[in-house]
């Protein structure tokens, strides 16, 4: 896990090579010290290795110190029996120890991130602890074993040593700390220009850094304390763009330049003695270390507060935008938002994965509805979410909890819970965790909404559909009970043609018995015998396409050719009931998208009501007149009139179910035919007409586009 | 409406029986004509009972009238009572393509002399007509020159 890491960088390398690495540090940095020193004087004016075993200290957890130090210890041992008694090597690698333990320890105690120098608070801990305290009290030990074993001049050690180490502790540990914990991905993730302007500062110091040591190792300048000046720049752009890791680091090889020339004797300051001259150095360059620290921490700190601030605007702006998001989205693109906006919040908690959860129908389990991840490699988690959480668990969370591994939110409306918002394996750039779960439940709250939107649909989808099979289903047994009142009439149109083929057949048997036979008019017979099986034919699909059961099939349609089949597989019915159905048929074909089976039958039922209404009914002319043609506002509209005994009833109430003023039949059919109309998103009205009798108006909405399609319609009819 | 004459060419002296055929089904029409031509007899055809009436008078009266119950504008039925005014002798068989029986007695109640079901068959048609021309010759009305 990535906050593992950061807490031990070393946590990667074997438990031996980690130590070695350290061991290693210290041999070169102590080697370093030796030379930065004036002989015969036992204290470096710069002595790395503490600084290292701090850093150390401080990037390694504490269990781990006895095996970092053991490694330091022999490094030490390698390096110092060569010139010093075992006795005082021991002893002065317990000054240097202690001066470690005490940093690692103060800035571990008091600092709230002891590996990070981005705050003022964090500054001035390692300023007190590791720049100060710990070299200082350090110090009194080291003095104390240099002047009783070597007989130097104790505060002469213990004031070169302080200084010394104090300047090596504020320029090392910020340093190491910020190129170790961060510096490489720092660096993977800078952008071309940061890198350039780095590259500028380096470039810089090193051309200052090296015209000044040409210079005064060839002149042994007495004005260099005005060129020293010239650093201040380079320290100032440091601390302003670089923070406290790349100040104390520009810092470090200024110091590091100047020391090496100062034990060399190239630095000289007013005539003073070189040992003096670099005193004066290290003091000044700790006095300018405290304040350029403290100042780059201030900036970054500002940085961070606008860093923060900005990140949480852009967060209010996504969540402003995400709130709209689902409002005037259509039910069926609902699922692809979803996918888009996990897509867009995972990208900006930087998650690996981001899940949707909803609570399964059985009401017993969560199960993933839609999920995204980071990468193609690891897929987000699919099917149920976890068995041991029961959506009334998630109902008992109040904001968020655990799962998976995951940041779960539920998703609730009111006392019911939903689904869940998961989110796994965010960092959020250094968002805190409570933040990062609080801004999940803001997520999840325009989640919750647009899932109970969803699921309403859904539920209104379903009812819809259980309500259009009801309404098939009738719509075909109403159809069914309809031709069983039209048997004798279709009889009579099977009859007919029957009766052509049967009487041409044996007609032209007897005529095969003449010699010689009429070929011509056996020919004739023939095509008549075909005509008469066609028409036939025709008569059979017709009752076949009006009994079809089947789900609701919309096609274009053209309303004339429709009329016109339904009035040829009543004309026998009127006819028998004395009564003619004339037809008055827009000139242009008339389309409409619907269901060809049910449009039939409302036009069946509007025809046999007419019939029923016209029957007996002394003041009837025996004529339906059937008219189609297109409304002001182009709609399709077909009328049925008939001059019966008319409406008696309002138009609302004949077309309730179960009302009838017939003798027979249940007060289905314009029920029915309403409902049929309805589901055509068309409409339907009665009324008495001036003359006697009731007209019916059927208004389709009229399928204009499918002009175009006229030929398939055309095709589809036959 | 039109109506046209079947003739077959003489072979016998003695005139053949006239049958006129009202349907308004026109490949009905036809089919019953053909079986009664090839039996022998002469056959108008008239595709509605308002043609019928409009027969022209000098025409000579049929031996037999074969009408289709139910027919756009007047009925067979209608015709029937309407010949039966004009005090028409010429014997009527109904025919109807629907095959329910209150049809068929309708039809006998208005003095048709047989009704016929279809689809009919070439026998049936033939023995009915046989049977009505051949009371038709004794009662004589054949040679009444009265028109319909």
């Amino acid at each position: 896990m990535s906050s593992v890491k950061k807490v031990t960088p070393f946590a990667g390398l074997d438990v031996l090579i980690a130590p070695a690495l350290v061991a290693l540090a210290y041999f070169v940095s102590a080697h370093i010290g030796f030379a930065l020193r004036f002989p015969p004087a036992t204290p470096s004016v710069m002595w790395p290795p503490n600084a290292i075993l701090t850093v150390t200290l401080l990037l390694t957890p504490r269990p781990h110190w006895w095996r970092y130090l053991l490694a330091a210890f022999v490094a030490h041992l390698v390096v110092e029996l060569q010139f010093i008694s075992p006795l005082l090597v021991v002893v002065l690698f317990a000054t240097n120890c202690s001066e470690s333990l005490i940093a690692a320890s103060f800035l571990r105690r008091f600092s709230d991130s002891p590996r990070r120098f981005d705050t003022l608070r964090r500054v001035a801990v390692l300023i007190a602890g590791a720049g100060f305290l710990a070299p200082f009290l350090s110090s009194f030990l080291d003095a104390g074993a240099v002047s009783l074993f070597l007989n130097e001049s104790y505060w002469s050690v213990w004031r070169t040593r302080f200084l010394s180490n104090m300047l090596t502790e504020l320029t090392i540990v910020p340093a190491a700390v910020f190129v170790i914990s961060g510096g490489a991905s720092l660096l993977s993730k800078a952008s071309r220009m940061r890198l350039i302007e780095g590259g500028a500062l380096v470039a810089g110091l090193l051309v200052v850094l090296s015209t000044l040591a040409v210079e005064s190792s060839l002149f042994a300048a007495p004005d260099v304390p005005l060129r020293r000046i010239f650093f201040l720049p380079f320290l100032l752009w440091a601390a302003v763009r670089f923070g406290a890791g790349g100040t104390s680091l520009v810092l470090l090889v200024i110091a590091s330049a100047v020391m090496w020339m100062g034990t060399r004797g190239h630095l000289t300051f007013l005539a003073m003695r070189p040992e003096d001259t670099i005193r004066a150095v290290q003091l000044f360059l700790i006095l300018q270390a405290v304040p350029l620290l403290c100042l780059a921490a201030v900036i970054d700190e500002r940085q961070q507060t606008k860093d923060t601030i900005d990140e949480r605007l852009r967060f209010e702006k996504l969540l402003a935008h995400l709130s709209r998001a689902f409002v005037w989205v259509a039910s069926a693109d609902l699922d692809q938002r979803f996918q888009q906006w996990l897509k867009l919040l995972g990208g900006f908690f930087k998650a690996d994965h981001l899940v949707l959860l909803r609570v399964s129908a059985d009401r017993k389990e969560l199960e993933v509805i839609h999920s995204w991840s980071a990468s193609a490699e690891s897929p987000g988690p699919t099917g149920t979410w976890d068995p041991h959480l029961s959506p009334e668990g998630l109902r008992k969370v109040r904001r968020w909890t655990e799962s998976r591994g995951y940041l779960l939110c539920p998703l609730t409306i009111g006392d019911r819970v939903l689904g869940g918002l998961a989110l796994k394996g965010a960092e959020l750039g250094g968002i805190p965790r409570a933040e990062r779960a609080r801004r999940l439940e803001l997520v999840a709250e325009v989640f919750a909404n647009a899932l109970q939107r969803k699921q309403s649909e859904e539920e209104r989808d379903r009812f819809e559909f259980s309500n259009r099979q009801m309404r098939d289903e009738l719509a075909h047994a109403t159809r069914l009970s309809m031709m069983g009142e039209l048997t004798a009439s279709l009889a009579h149109e099977l009859n007919q043609p029957l009766t052509g083929i049967l009487g041409n057949a044996q007609a032209a048997r007897r005529m095969l018995d003449m010699s010689p036979p009429d070929i011509d008019e056996l020919r004739a017979i023939l095509s008549d015998i075909i005509a008469d099986d066609r028409r036939a034919g025709e008569m059979i699909l017709r009752v076949r396409n009006l009994v079809r059961k089947g789900a609701t099939e919309m096609k274009p349609l053209d309303m004339n050719v429709l009329v016109k089949d339904v009035a040829r597989l009543l004309r026998s019915d009127a006819m028998m009931r004395n009564l003619d159905i004339r037809l008055e048929l827009a000139a242009d074909p008339l389309f409409v998208k619907g269901d060809h089976a049910q449009l039939q039958q409302v036009i069946v039922n509007l025809l046999l009501n007419a019939m029923d209404a016209m029957a007996n009914h002394p003041g009837s002319d025996g004529q339906i007149v059937v008219r189609s043609g297109l409304t002001a506002d182009r709609s399709v509209e077909v009328s049925v009139r008939d001059s019966g005994i008319g409406l008696a009833q309002s138009n609302d109430r004949i077309f309730e179910p179960f009302f009838t003023t017939k003798a027979h039949g249940m007060g289905m059919g314009l029920s029915i035919t309403r409902s049929i109309v309805e589901a055509h998103e068309g409409s339907i009205r009665g009324e008495n007409c001036p003359g006697g009798g009731a007209v019916f108006y059927v208004v389709l909405p009229s399928q204009t586009s499918a002009r175009g399609l006229s030929a398939e319609a055309t095709r589809l009819h036959r | 409406m039109s109506s046209f004459r079947h003739r077959r060419p003489p072979e016998a002296s003695r005139p053949k029986p006239l049958v006129c055929i009202v349907d308004d089904d026109s490949s009905v029409r036809r089919a019953l004509s053909r079986i009664l031509i090839s039996s022998g007899y002469q056959v108008e055809v008239f595709g509605s009972a308002a043609a019928y009436l409009d027969r022209p008078g000098a025409g000579v009266l049929p031996a037999c009238l074969l009408v289709d119950i139910h027919m756009p504008g007047q009925s067979g039925l209608a015709l029937c009572r309407q010949l039966a005014a004009l005090s028409n002798t010429v014997p009527i068989i109904l025919v109807t393509a629907f095959t329910d029986l209150k049809a068929r007695t309708s039809g006998v109640d208005t003095g048709a002399v047989d009704v016929l079901m279809k689809p009919l068959d070439a026998d049936i048609l033939l023995q009915a007509v046989g049977r009505a021309v051949g009371h038709s010759a004794a009662t004589g009305s054949s040679s009444s020159k009265v028109a319909p």
